[in-house]
């Protein structure tokens, strides 16, 4: 589990070692030059680990993460490794992703946000039924049922957040706080802390940056200031 | 009526069009076009005559490209910039209008201009709209409502990834993702639209004007408060 510090995109592949994903998630909410991370690897492994009660909680700590995270789902991602999933921006399935929510089917309840992110991704009812058959879906019924947002392999997810890491930075961090916040918000609030973050972005550089380089027709050299 | 310069504003048979037009800039979004937008959309909802309202874009290119940049920076600081927002919330009374909304997209529909889409009730569109929201490419955030309304339609996944890459989303993928209600070949545009629109209007207005209400105001609240929600406005109706 690596990131690279001059990278604009941290990349971190999932393992059992749960304690270390945690870890590396904390050290990179601290870190100021990564603009977007992508999560892959073995989701399997990890869910397992989480389901084996570690006492990290690396769902709470991606679910705080500043900057924004595609998921790249490719293999298992059962139970726990999908509740962590869940708790990325943007999913991207691979192939032979299978994704299933079988808490109840063995007398448990999602404890890392399952009822609650399942359910605002796919709906009441589609969530209702993920969790109570406990039935697996494919990428193709994941993306019918937009628990995914796109089919494709690692390449169409790096792809995806190499355009994410050319935004600036702090207004990417902003769309992503304002566009969650939606889902909490009353339209005329979060129409207000939209508005409000707009204005916040008139004191960075950044912000000059970008209609400069748009007046000089030439792409922004962002610093994140 | 129309004693403005950014755009046009006619009525037909219970239907108002706002027009907006600088097409030499695609229909920027300036300051005028938003005081002028206010106007017209006070006038929509106080003349009794009017059932809905259709926004459209002048010219060839597009529909509106977005907010015009060359304005930006001309706020005298950051506390005047959030007084003048809030002094005319344009975005709340156009979301808010108590009659049917539609816009009818052609060409370019980018940053503020998919906002004032995503702000009405109904989109149409011609097969060569494409849309997209640059904002953060530029190191600017959308501020027309773009990032509440947006996710309120399509998702939160699919509004994050458009506004965070300022990807150009296509008519297809936007009929897809149930942005744009309907496609149709560029020359029907306006003709289409304005006769849906009609249909739509014909409905008794306190109705459509309730039932509005009760969609925008129920998706804020918990289940129970949008239940007692519809109850009390259904029983107006009696």
């Amino acid at each position: 589990m690596t990131t690279d510090d001059h990278n604009p995109i941290a990349q971190l592949t999932l393992d059992a070692d749960v304690a270390a994903l945690t870890a590396a998630l904390l050290a990179l909410d601290a870190d100021s030059g990564a603009r977007v991370l992508l999560l892959s690897g073995d989701w399997s492994s990890a869910g397992a680990s989480l389901r084996d009660g570690a006492d990290d909680d690396p769902v709470a700590a991606l679910a705080a993460l500043r900057i924004p995270i595609v998921a790249w789902v490719d293999g298992d991602c059962h139970d726990e490794a999908l509740e962590l999933a869940l708790a990325a921006d943007i999913r991207i399935a691979g192939e032979s992703a299978a994704f299933r929510m079988g808490h109840a089917r063995e007398g448990r309840i999602p404890s890392h946000g399952g009822t609650q992110r399942l359910t605002r991704a796919v709906g009441r009812g589609q969530a209702l039924r993920l969790l109570l058959t406990g039935e697996t879906l494919d990428a193709d019924d994941a993306l019918r049922a937009r628990l995914v947002h796109d089919v494709g392999d690692l390449e169409d997810a790096e792809e995806l957040a190499a355009g994410i890491a050319d935004a600036g930075p702090i207004a990417a961090q902003y769309v992503k706080e304002a566009i969650a916040a939606s889902a909490d918000l009353p339209l005329r609030e979060g129409m207000r802390f939209e508005a409000d973050l707009s204005i916040l972005l008139h004191s960075t550089a950044d912000r000059a940056e970008g209609l400069r380089a748009y007046a000089e027709k030439r792409k922004p050299r962002f610093e994140g200031r | 009526m129309s004693a403005f310069e950014t755009l046009r504003y006619e009525k037909r048979d219970g239907v108002a069009t706002v027009t907006l037009c600088r097409p030499e800039a695609v229909n920027a979004f300036n300051v005028r076009m938003r005081d002028e937008l206010a106007e017209a959309l006070s006038a929509a909802r106080d003349d009794a005559e009017v059932r809905g309202l259709l926004i459209a874009g002048d010219g060839e290119r597009g529909f509106c490209a977005g907010a015009d940049l060359t304005e930006f920076g001309t706020a005298p600081s950051q506390a005047v910039a959030r007084y003048v927002r809030w002094a005319r919330d344009l975005w709340t009374a156009l979301y808010e209008l108590p009659k049917p909304t539609m816009a009818a997209v052609h060409g370019y529909c980018f940053g503020s201009g998919l906002e004032i889409a995503a702000l009405c009730d109904l989109r149409i569109a011609s097969q060569d709209a494409i849309f997209s929201l640059p904002e953060a490419s530029l190191g600017l955030v959308p501020a027309a409502g773009g990032t509440q309304s947006l996710p309120r339609i399509v998702g939160l996944p699919r509004a994050m990834e458009l506004a965070l890459t300022g990807r150009r989303m296509t008519t297809s993928e936007a009929v897809r993702a149930g942005f744009v209600d309907w496609l149709v070949p560029r020359e029907q545009l306006r003709i289409v639209a304005e006769a849906r629109l009609r249909e739509v209007a014909s409905a008794p207005a306190g109705a459509l004007a309730l039932v509005k209400r009760a969609v925008n105001e129920g998706a804020d609240l918990t289940l129970a408060d949008g239940l007692r929600l519809e109850r009390r406005l259904a029983a107006r109706l009696r």
